[in-house]
């Protein structure tokens, strides 16, 4: 009976404020202001670190120093309250940014909105970048993220939904879809996996990949992660769940397909046949990112009777004096290729250029000289590092260099079997894989995602040609 | 259960890695060799290969050696068998170019030598097949170098370009085991003969039974072969003399454009089959020693002189197969397609030297080139 009765506001307001300094734990940044109100003690509470004070003193203080109205509600009119009752309310709307207002005698709270939003300018996407389109990006504001979508989709079928998740962390999580594309069951599904990150502390948007993920063993990411909002209207509109997660500044694509990984923003933005090459391109590039330096090795190791004579002599020449089995040189010339590209991820980026002249003059000419790595194999691992990075996405991109790993020791062992082998596992794999309950790879609808299904405009019917 | 399936697992893993990597070629390791010659000597097979050594000066820069070794042997297994302890790694066939024969060596049965190449994966079947006239085959090999290539590639190069230009049918030991298997078909194999220090095809050698009938036709006629044969190469060049007498600068050539065989297979009165050839050639001017306009009788009349020098050509050429007993153009192969009863009834062995083959070449000047 006392438990209950301490949880509700008591008229006593020395009272309260010890209650819910306890409740805040008596936390430094929790700082009290005391003012009168038509004779009457006025105690606002708020937390330092995160109120807008300018907001504070303008639209709190100001109107009650003032007294222009006889009610509390009539003067705080132009600011956004609401009403509370009980300690724990009060302490977690502290703790969200909003400014307590305590009253003598009164067993109620206002709770103002201040929470002081400091955000980052919208500035040109860093990790995908374009050359032809928008260059805004989002940023750590799930708000502003989705004012940048609904730019582009002004439709009252775009639809947002607030979750908060993380019993610690309190983090709003936004999904965001068309009411009118998206699959409903695939939707409920969706939301479903999401309430199974209910009781973590969620903090970033990995976390949220991993409730969606069907298959978390995989080495394939199974949603999209983003910064660029043309690419999340774009999935949209195809009847896809964008998520955006409050201070990330990315947002979360699900059910993906396979085939979007290898897509860039840019492509909508070109023409077909420049489209369709650099879609190629990119196809391209996944193929030799997983297999080359495994085709290499099977070559080198078993099947060199299928080289023609003269690439024979020219391979011949250049692993003559390498003491190192091929494996054993295209693993170490993988890690020191990963090792040169975390260097150069985490350095600033004045000594990244430097790790990059040494990566290359260095490690790249100076390890063929003292014959550790030959030639060729420096020549495979650098073409599977840069077809690795044409991938638009990087989670993909990183995934598909890891891949090549399984497959180079299976061709260091068994040849092209062991290749074999690998891709029928890889693909089997692949076909299996869901996103959100849907197939992860499909039959590629290259000539209709390739056409514009616009209707053409005869050459005479052309309204511009007269101007 | 757990421990069964996690042993299964270890066991999955184990069992690779212990059987360790026994056909495993490691580039480094292989001698290649490149060129292989077959002698008869001493009623024993004297087999030489050459295995091209590269030798690497810096980046960039390397040289090349031939290492030759022979060894002589009952067969070719047993002449390998000496032939790998010669060398420092495993030997492999894989990029052999050339395979030489001795003019003896070839007039063995070749199918049943040359099978040592075809079982096994591991030979190269695109590897051009020669006969060597005059020297043994081993003698050819020692030179070091064709040019600037290695002598196995030269020699490759050398008959490559002799197909070009119609001196020889396309072929390669592959092809080679076609006409093996193929009843009723003869085929020609390049002649490699060397000329005061350098190697040429001097002609095509007819085969006869899978064997070298130690007839061959000679450089100049072997064009018009390969046009009866109607297997020609990208170029083919002929040239007649313009009248009977064979004096400086008397020649008409010419370039041929388009080239139609008919073959027809007859049968004469006593139910012997007999052919009749006909060749029309469509063909450009690129010679004629008088350098004023041709007029339309002219070359009305240089057609009918090319057409009589080719159809008595033709005539002495099939003579020629007739004689070394090699059906070159596969008449037995198309009788036997057309009449089985007949095939079946006669020996072509004994028949195709008998039969009468008529020919008759028909020419057409299309162009003259830029001059009139």
């Amino acid at each position: 009976m006392a438990e209950s009765h301490n949880e509700f506001l008591s008229s006593d307001l020395t009272q309260n404020l010890k209650i819910i300094e306890e409740k805040m734990k008596q936390t430094a940044d929790l700082k009290r202001r005391k003012l009168t109100f038509h004779g009457e003690a006025i105690i606002l509470l708020y937390l330092d670190t995160m109120t807008d004070k300018e907001s504070i003193e303008l639209h709190i203080i100001g109107p009650i120093n003032k007294q222009e109205s006889e009610s509390i509600e009539n003067t705080l009119g132009t600011k956004q309250f609401s009403i509370m009752t009980t300690y724990k309310d009060i302490s977690s709307s502290i703790a969200e940014g909003n400014t307590i207002l305590l009253t003598e005698n009164c067993n109620i709270a206002y709770s103002i909105a201040t929470l002081s939003d400091e955000k980052r300018a919208v500035n040109e996407s860093l990790n995908e970048k374009v050359t032809m389109g928008a260059h805004d990006s989002f940023v750590e504001s799930a708000t502003t993220n989705i004012s940048l979508l609904r730019k582009r989709l002004r439709t009252p079928e775009f639809k947002v939904e607030y979750q908060t998740y993380g019993t610690d962390t309190n983090v709003e999580v936004a999904i965001c879809y068309l009411e009118s594309k998206v699959d409903q069951t695939v939707l409920h599904s969706i939301k479903s996996r999401l309430e199974k990150i209910k009781n973590d502390d969620l903090i970033n948007s990995r976390q949220i990949q991993e409730a969606l993920e069907d298959y978390p063993y995989s080495p394939f990411p199974q949603s999209l992660r983003t910064e660029r909002p043309d690419r999340a209207v774009f999935n949209l509109l195809n009847g896809n769940t964008v998520i955006f997660l409050e201070h990330e500044p990315s947002a979360v694509i699900t059910p993906i397909s396979f085939y979007s990984f290898l897509r860039s923003p840019e492509d909508y933005n070109s023409r077909w046949f420049v489209n369709f090459f650099y879609y190629s391109l990119r196809l391209l590039a996944f193929i030799l990112s997983v297999t080359l330096p495994a085709f290499y090795i099977a070559v080198n190791a078993y099947h060199s009777a299928i080289l023609p004579v003269s690439t024979f002599y020219t391979l011949k020449l250049s692993v003559m004096n390498v003491p190192f089995h091929p494996f054993v040189e295209a693993i170490m010339m993988q890690i020191v290729l990963e090792l040169l590209k975390e260097a150069s991820v985490r350095l600033p980026s004045a000594v990244a250029q430097t790790i990059g002249t040494v990566g290359a003059i260095v490690i790249g000419s100076a390890i063929v000289q003292t014959n550790f790595i030959s030639n060729t194999m420096v020549v495979v691992i650098a073409v599977t590092a840069v077809s690795s990075f044409v991938i638009p996405i990087g989670e993909m991109s990183t995934s598909m260099r890891l891949m090549s790993f399984p497959l180079i020791f299976l061709a260091a062992i068994f040849g092209f079997i062991g290749i074999a082998f690998g891709l029928m596992v890889y693909t089997t794999h692949l076909v299996k894989l869901t996103s959100a309950g849907k197939a992860y790879v499909e039959a590629p609808k290259i000539f209709q995602s390739f056409l514009n299904t616009q209707p053409k405009n005869g050459k005479g019917e052309d309204t511009n040609a007269h101007e | 259960m757990k421990t069964n399936s996690r042993k299964i697992i270890i066991l999955l893993f184990i069992f690779p890695l212990l059987t360790g990597c026994w056909d495993q070629k490691l580039i480094v390791d292989q001698e290649v060799m490149n060129g292989v010659s077959l002698d008869l000597e001493d009623n024993k097979v004297k087999s030489t290969i050459v295995v091209l050594n590269i030798i690497p000066k810096g980046t960039n820069f390397f040289d090349f050696k031939n290492q030759m070794s022979s060894a002589t042997g009952y067969s070719l297994e047993d002449t390998y068998r000496e032939l790998r302890t010669y060398y420092t790694g495993p030997l492999t066939a894989s990029k052999s170019r050339i395979i030489l024969l001795g003019e003896s060596f070839a007039k063995k049965n070749l199918n049943a030598y040359l099978d040592f190449f075809y079982r096994v994966p591991d030979p190269y079947l695109g590897s051009k097949v020669a006969i060597v006239k005059g020297v043994e085959a081993s003698e050819l090999l020692s030179t070091k170098e064709i040019g600037t290539n290695p002598v196995a590639f030269g020699l490759y190069e050398i008959i490559e370009a002799a197909e070009d230009n119609s001196t020889v049918t396309k072929g390669t030991l592959n092809t080679l085991f076609t006409y093996f298997n193929e009843e009723g078909k003869d085929f020609i194999l390049p002649i490699l003969e060397k000329n005061e220090g350098n190697i040429l095809v001097s002609g095509a050698g007819l085969m006869s039974h899978n064997g070298y009938s130690g007839q061959m036709i000679s450089l100049k006629e072997c064009s018009l072969l390969l046009l009866i044969m109607d297997n020609y190469g990208e170029l083919v060049d002929l040239e007649t003399y313009m009248n009977d007498k064979k004096k400086l600068n008397n020649q008409v050539s010419y370039r041929i454009l388009k080239a139609k065989r008919e073959l027809d297979l007859k049968k004469d009165a006593s139910g012997k089959p007999m052919v009749d050839i006909h060749l029309d050639l469509k063909v450009l001017l690129h010679q004629y020693p008088i350098t004023e306009k041709i007029s339309s009788k002219q070359i009305k009349k240089l057609e009918e002189t090319i057409s009589r020098d080719l159809t008595k050509k033709s005539q002495s050429i099939m003579k020629k197969t007739q004689k070394a007993n090699s059906d070159v153009l596969g008449i037995g192969r198309e009788l036997k397609e057309t009449d089985p009863a007949a095939w079946k009834a006669l020996d072509w062995r004994e028949t195709y030297p008998t039969i009468k083959i008529n020919t008759r070449v028909e020419v057409a000047i299309e162009k003259t080139g830029i001059l009139k």
